[in-house]
């Protein structure tokens, strides 16, 4: 079930079935001068996505899943198969079920049929990456380019310890500073002068460098080096797996957030690239652990925990775009509270026999 | 799982139902820090009737269903 079913250019839209990746897609999508643009890196598929209601580098500009998702069928518990939706960009009448199937996991039912957003290309693209002296100096400028409203299309964050992972992997070359990627979309003059506004705002908080490309094989080359990132963090310890967070707050606190993250992790000993797509708030780290040492894994869960009791002091959330899936249930209801009541009462409503992706999301 | 829940999905599935151990390991684990954890049968729908069918036929004991992707993310 990977079959682009339809293509309405003139609606800026497709229907796809969910097996089918983001990249195959955007293949499929090329000739018409039309794209997917939600990027979670690698190869998702729009299924995958869609239940685990992804971002990735491109939400900041063109929104997540949720905001991209138009209408889905799903087969729900008992075998019936529902549309949550029409092709119009309004949602309709009554209860909106289309984000109530987007991000919940699979556990309400199977997606079976994804409406989605397209958008048009760019004229033009450009990147640009920015060396900071001092991490501090990385976030601001971030926080800054939001603020000041500038439309970055990609705006990624990371640290120093995630470039040295990268160089080694991706044999990038860039300084092992905390660094910015940049990408912006707009008409020719467009993306110039939103280029020299971030760099301005760069070169106000110590930037040791901007490195601006237009060139497509530059571009695909920096944002390949993003997607690899898990790789390449986990590569800095052989043998490794990564814990991965997914902290988001609100924008005016990210930066004590991330200082404060960035200061805990120097403290606890462990070795915890950060990466993150601060133009919404959101940023991981990789806690690096020995996966066959429950002492290590004890201590990335109690560095994990101290993160996300961090995100909900600044009103963030445990989950930016990967979800609560096993590793963060014990989150969700002291982020929510009786609100995860309430999503209780909507599983039991539709799944009764708890047979849909059982033990995510809530104890089953 | 019982042989019988088997068959009845390969009934529709054919050789798209499979509870060979290659097809559960590869469908078990991800890329997280989790262990591995094995589906008893791994099926490959292609269409939506085919899927209401697999869900209808593990309803019917009770069997849990998990949706699987690219096995990807960022």
């Amino acid at each position: 079930m990977n079959a682009i079913v339809s293509v309405n250019s003139e609606d800026l839209d497709c229907c796809v079935q969910p097996g089918i990746t983001r990249k195959g897609l955007n293949a499929g999508l090329r000739n018409r001068g039309l794209f997917f643009p939600i990027d979670p890196g690698a190869a998702a598929s729009i299924g995958g996505m869609t239940s685990t209601r992804a971002s990735g580098t491109m939400a900041v500009c063109y929104g997540t899943m949720r905001d991209n998702v138009l209408a889905l069928e799903a087969v729900l518990a008992d075998g019936r198969a529902i549309r949550t939706g029409r092709r119009a960009r309004r949602p309709g009448g009554g209860y909106d079920l289309t984000p109530l199937f987007v991000g919940a996991e699979g556990t309400l039912g199977l997606i079976t049929e994804i409406t989605l957003k397209l958008h048009p290309l760019p004229e033009a693209m450009s990147a640009a990456v920015c060396s900071f002296t001092s991490f501090k100096g990385a976030v601001d400028t971030a926080i800054a380019i939001i603020q000041a409203a500038i439309p970055v299309a990609r705006l990624e964050l990371l640290d120093e310890i995630m470039i040295r992972g990268v160089n080694a992997y991706a044999k990038l070359g860039a300084p092992e500073k905390p660094t910015l990627f940049l990408e912006f979309h707009g008409s020719v003059a467009g993306v110039i002068e939103q280029a020299k506004l971030a760099e301005e705002i760069a070169h106000q908080n110590g930037s040791l460098s901007c490195q601006r490309t237009g060139k497509p094989e530059e571009r695909a080359r920096l944002w390949s080096a993003r997607d690899n990132t898990l790789y390449a963090g986990t590569g800095l310890r052989p043998g490794s797996k990564a814990l991965i967070t997914d902290i988001c707050v609100p924008i005016s606190r990210l930066a004590e957030c991330l200082a404060e993250t960035k200061r805990d992790i120097e403290m606890s000993g462990m070795t915890a690239p950060i990466v993150g797509h601060v133009g919404d708030g959101n940023f991981h780290t990789l806690i690096l652990a020995n996966p066959k040492d429950a002492e290590e894994i004890a201590q990335a869960k109690a560095l994990h925990g101290r993160m996300v009791m961090r995100a909900l002091a600044c009103d963030g959330t445990c989950t930016g775009e990967h979800g609560i899936g096993m590793g963060k249930i014990q989150f969700l209801e002291r982020e929510l509270g009786l609100g995860t009541g309430v999503m209780r009462n909507i599983k039991k409503a539709l799944d009764p026999a708890g047979i849909m992706n059982p033990g995510k999301i809530f104890v089953s | 799982m019982q042989e019988s829940l088997l068959a009845a999905l390969q009934n529709i599935l054919g050789g798209r139902a499979t509870n060979a151990l290659g097809a559960r390991e590869a469908h078990g684990r991800s890329e997280s820090y989790f262990p591995v954890f094995l589906p008893d049968a791994v099926v490959f729908p292609e269409s939506t009737l085919e899927v209401a069918e697999i869900v209808k036929i593990c309803a019917s004991e009770s069997v849990p269903i998990i949706g699987f992707g690219a096995w990807h993310l960022a």
